[in-house]
């Protein structure tokens, strides 16, 4: 149970969204966007997080949109991970939002909430990094389209009281061969020790992890050392976990040497997975 | 009329719960009921300087705060030495300091969160070991005032709560004169139940002084008298209501939340007053699973025979002593596990220290014991070089052996060597033990074999009343709680056996309500089917004799040529001569109106036979009702790269005496041997550096989900237990007991390294798999 009152918003464009969090703050109101709510309520509930107003984002039509032009595909930040893997058309996004949680709860969870949410795992966010993708940011000055890599670092780098309005994927990068890996300490119902996203695309190998890290990471120089190692798949997955940067998690779920040894191990598989497309 | 024993009958509760129709004790409200809400601790240790709670009062609708000094008096199971709320000190992380009552839920929660505590943390004792050093703080420096049971042997001066000593024969002479010895030290993290209704209970006092308690609770007339004890409340002057309860495996047996609940109503004019967990405080602020450290030496013949064992097993109690003390004596007195050794020294204790305090968890001990047990038996064969399964069955206990307390077991004892055999036969031992199945798979196997007999007091008692409806349907009253384990089902059947009818006919009253409800122990330690179905037997067997004398005079004939079957009571040997149940059980009419004989009520009990104390120097006596023996046999699949595994396959052969029902006894024992592969895999606190539980969420504590369930194999062998309703013996708890054992061989079969803690987890499997010794390269 919530034990304290919660100013309830429900804008019915991204505008009126984003003017109620700018009105939300006036009033003092601590706001946060809701979207499908599994995170925000059982924190509250703990009281770990005490929003005053909550700011319902489901209910705007292009937030729940998945496009698709002949350049991108584009996700809108309300899609639910149930619908994410179901009819993506983006295998690597089906396959990373399919194991978040369990189905019931991918029946809330959605794109934004995933990517943009309290939890460090951000799972479905590994297959934007690695296909190049970029995000459309809505804010009091307009909606702004950035590629990933300049507005992620640890994190979606996010003014406040600016929102997700979609994440989208370069067609190229969505037709390209990939691999997909998880692991987890016991059951599949748990935070992942590792997830790892990787495609082949301009002959070398892109890979993002989460789960390693306390952020999910694509590194472009353990990339390029993979590219740069000679020798067997495990030659070279070892170079690429060599060239990643000190910090491994340690926690109740593992601790950092075998995290780095599963990611060397997972690593190497996707070379020989996708070997023969690079 | 066919036998109504070892038919698989539709439990009576099946159709509510799967539909979700069941009202628990969480599910009620009662008017005017007031909301409680606690602060629990967040230091493991620590003299309480300060609490403020004058915020917390001033809140619209707060109706009181209380902390430690408003209730001065200790509570205890056996060992009065837990405080309502905490005073002066906290012994554990989740340990209630302060509790709201409130018009709401909602307003209770939020006044919790303006009471501020000041602590001044004491230095921490980490494990039982870490608790009998010589310098280790005391956890209850007055222990020396607390008042216990005469079973229980607390140690003031100390942190040890209680030791059961068993001293069987001569070990120092086996050990000197053996072929072979083994040692072994073992040690798991205490954890927890994780049933599906967190603990609940509502208090209030009636203007008469009457108090009523509902409870959702395995032991309703413990409730009852361990309040009166410790609360000075008059036994007749307390109600405890016991409706359907949401899992228990332990966890709500003797005392919970009851007594808080009592003095916050009391303290408000005795309006009604709820106090529930929330999941979190049900898993560390309630007690949960002990944790153990122990050490097991065996010595043995060449040919396999075990002389004798040495045994020490530390009980990790936490803060307070509740169930633990005599977790730990069960776990004493059944050392050894079901291995007849003629020579045994053991101590088996329970020692307090900084962690979430434990209670009885399903096998009482015997879970803990048998993991050490089996180990021990698998570094034997190592060392012997004896086939695993071999050396079990050549030192299996068998009628005529006696227990480590030196009781003589009788013919009524399971054969141990069938299940044994039975269990590997189950999981193809024959066909090899460990596999490989690719460069970096294997597949390995593993057996235990279990023992548990009931651990409860001597005297331990059932009752039952059954009456009659007009259609002659039977009504049986009874002090046994529904806890999941399908029980009215089975006490439907054993009645409905006695009168010949179809267990349709017979209703079992699913409340109990201590003032109405026949005294009964508690339902927990595996007995409700023997005892309570003893007394249904007996109750039958008295209303048959009421039935008899009513139909005497108009079948006009002695008592004795009477017969009670099918819904009729006719004469033996003219069965066509006789009448309708419906016309005699209240009464019989005559033709011309004259009435005879009234509603028939019969009367049933049971009480516990020939048990006794145990010598507090030897152990000697008898403190089993029956001992329920069986063996379990796993298979697991191990990637040597990662540890990750599956478990492929899972069978359990348990000797019960008789089969009731034969889903429900594939039930219970399915549904123990999940919660063993949890037990052994995962279902573990993890602290940090000060002793605070990292995992009291669900998110953190994982429980086994449906998709990982191995092959469940379930097999029983009928060795009549001749004093048991229809020669049935316990089988509820039993299932788990082998789980660890059998796993865990397994395991280190498959990575080549004996594995002697808990949890086993894959990153613990990798670190052995990679450690000197082990099988890195398959």
């Amino acid at each position: 149970m919530i034990s304290y009152d919660i100013v309830y918003l429900r804008p019915d464009s991204v505008a009126e969204a984003v003017a109620a969090w700018q009105q939300a703050c006036e009033e003092g109101l601590q706001p946060a966007f809701l979207s499908g709510g599994s995170e925000l309520l059982t924190a509250a509930r703990e009281n770990r997080s005490r929003p005053g107003a909550l700011i319902d984002l489901k209910r705007i039509d292009e937030l729940g949109a998945i496009v698709q032009t002949d350049e991108a595909l584009c996700y809108g930040s309300s899609v639910t991970l149930t619908r994410l893997c179901q009819q993506s058309g983006f295998q690597l996004l089906s396959q990373a939002a399919g194991r978040v949680a369990d189905r019931t709860v991918r029946n809330s969870i959605t794109l934004g909430g995933n990517v943009c949410g309290m939890l460090p795992y951000r799972e479905t966010l590994l297959p934007f990094l690695v296909a190049d993708g970029s995000a459309s940011i809505a804010g009091p000055d307009g909606t702004r389209s950035e590629p990933l890599a300049r507005v992620f670092n640890k994190r979606l780098r996010l003014q406040s009281g600016e929102l997700l309005v979609s994440l989208a994927a370069p067609q190229s990068a969505v037709g390209a061969a990939s691999f997909y890996r998880r692991r987890e300490r016991d059951g599949r119902i748990d935070y992942p020790l590792l997830t790892l996203c990787a495609v082949a695309a301009d002959s070398t190998l892109r890979i993002a992890v989460s789960g390693v890290y306390a952020y999910p990471l694509r590194s472009l120089e353990a990339e390029s050392a993979l590219q740069a190692a000679g020798g067997d798949p495990d030659r070279r997955a070892a170079a690429f976990v060599e060239a990643l940067a000190e910090g491994v998690r340690s926690d109740m779920r593992a601790a950092a040497d075998y995290r780095r040894e599963l990611l060397r191990q997972v690593v190497a598989e996707a070379i020989r997975e996708l070997e023969g497309s690079v | 009329m066919k036998s109504q024993i070892g038919r698989s009958v539709l439990r009576k509760d099946a159709p509510d719960k799967v539909h979700g129709r069941v009202r628990y004790t969480d599910d009620l409200r009662l008017p005017g009921m007031l909301y409680a809400a606690l602060l629990t601790s967040t230091v493991a240790h620590a003299n309480i300087t300060q609490i403020d709670i004058e915020a917390a009062l001033e809140l619209q609708g707060v109706q009181g705060v209380f902390t430690g000094k408003d209730f001065p008096l200790l509570v205890g199971l056996y060992l009065g030495d837990k405080p309502a709320l905490a005073r002066n000190k906290v012994r554990y992380y989740g340990e209630p300091v302060a509790a709201v009552v409130a018009d709401d839920e909602r307003t209770a929660l939020e006044a919790v969160r303006l009471i501020s505590v000041h602590y001044e943390e004491l230095p921490l004792i980490r494990s039982p070991r870490e608790a009998l050093q010589q310098d280790a703080p005391l956890i209850h420096p007055d222990m020396a005032d607390y008042v216990h049971i005469p079973a229980i042997l607390p140690e003031p001066g100390s942190n040890v709560g209680h030791r059961t000593r068993v001293r069987k024969g001569d070990a120092a002479a086996a050990f000197a004169q053996a072929d072979v010895t083994i040692e072994g030290q073992y040690e798991f993290p205490p954890g927890d139940h994780v049933a599906m209704e967190p603990r609940v209970a509502i208090a209030e006092i009636r203007s008469d002084g009457q108090v009523i308690i509902r409870s959702s609770t395995q032991s309703p007339y413990g409730v009852r008298a361990i309040m009166s004890r410790c609360l000075k409340i008059p036994t007749g002057k307390i109600t405890v209501i016991a409706g359907p309860v949401g899992g228990g495996f332990g966890g709500k047996a003797g005392i919970q939340l009851e007594p808080l609940a009592y003095l916050l109503s009391r303290s408000l004019g005795g309006q009604p007053v709820r106090l529930a967990n929330t999941r979190e405080q049900d898993m560390v602020t309630s007690p949960g699973a002990p944790g153990l450290q122990s050490r097991v030496r065996l010595a043995a013949r060449s040919d396999g025979a075990i002389t004798a064992a040495e045994i020490e097993f530390l009980f990790d109690s936490g803060g307070y002593a509740d169930y633990a003390v005599n977790v730990a004596r069960a776990a004493g007195y059944a050392c050894t596990g079901p291995y007849n050794i003629p020579n045994v020294s053991s101590d088996s204790l329970s020692v307090y220290t900084n962690h979430p305090f434990a209670t009885a968890y399903r096998g009482f001990g015997h879970i803990e014991m048998s993991y050490c047990i089996e180990r021990s038996i698998d570094l034997l064969a190592e060392k012997l070089q004896m086939d695993p399964v071999e050396l079990r069955a050549r030192n299996v206990i068998r009628a005529g052996h006696a227990t480590p307390t030196n009781d003589v077991l009788d013919d009524n004892t399971g054969d141990l060597e069938t299940c044994l055999r039975r269990a590997a036969a189950a999981i193809e031992w024959h066909k090899g033990s460990r596999r490989q199945i690719n460069e970096h798979t294997v597949r390995a196997k593993g057996v235990s074999c279990y023992w548990k007999a009931p651990a409860i007091p001597t005297f331990t008692d059932a009752a039952a009343t059954v009456s009659f409806n007009e259609d002659a349907s039977v009504n049986v009253v009874t002090g046994a709680v529904e806890i999941g384990q399908g029980i009215f089902t089975g006490i439907a059947q054993l009645a409905a056996e006695r009168l010949g009818i179809d267990t349709e006919q017979v209703h079992v009253v699913d409340e109990v309500i201590t003032d109405r409800s026949p005294h009964d122990w508690t339902t927990a330690a595996s007995r409700t089917l023997f005892m309570v179905g003893r007394a249904v037997l007996s109750a039958i067997d008295d209303a048959v004799a009421q039935i008899k004398r009513t139909a005497a005079a108009p079948l006009r004939c002695p008592e004795e040529d009477l017969e009670v079957r099918g819904g009729r009571v006719y004469i033996r040997d003219v069965p066509a001569h006789g009448l309708a149940l419906e016309q005699v059980v209240l009464g019989y009419t005559y033709p011309n109106g004259n009435a005879i004989g009234g509603p028939i009520i019969g009367r049933g009990k049971y009480i516990a036979r020939h048990l006794s104390g145990i010598d507090p120097k030897t152990g000697e006596g008898r403190p089993g009702l029956e001992w329920t023996l069986g063996a379990e046999g796993v298979e697991v699949e191990v990637d040597l790269r990662d540890g990750r595994y599956r478990v492929l396959r899972s069978a359990c052969s348990m000797d019960v005496g008789t089969v009731i029902n034969p889903q429900l006894a594939r039930g219970q024992v399915v549904g123990a041997m999940a919660m063993g592969i949890g037990y052994t895999t995962r279902e573990a606190f993890m602290f940090d550096s000060r002793e605070r539980v990292l995992n009291q969420r669900l998110r953190d504590f994982k429980i086994l989900r449906y998709g990982e369930h191995p092959e469940y194999i379930v097999d029983f062998v009928e060795t009549p237990q001749r004093d048991g309703p229809y020669n049935a013996r316990g089988l509820g708890e039993q299932g788990i007991v082998g789980m660890p054992g059998a796993l865990a061989s397994a395991f280190s079969r498959a990575v080549g390294v004996q594995l002697l803690r808990l949890p086993i987890t894959p990153e613990y499997l990798w670190r052995q798999t990679h450690s000197a010794g082990g099988r890195s390269a398959g």
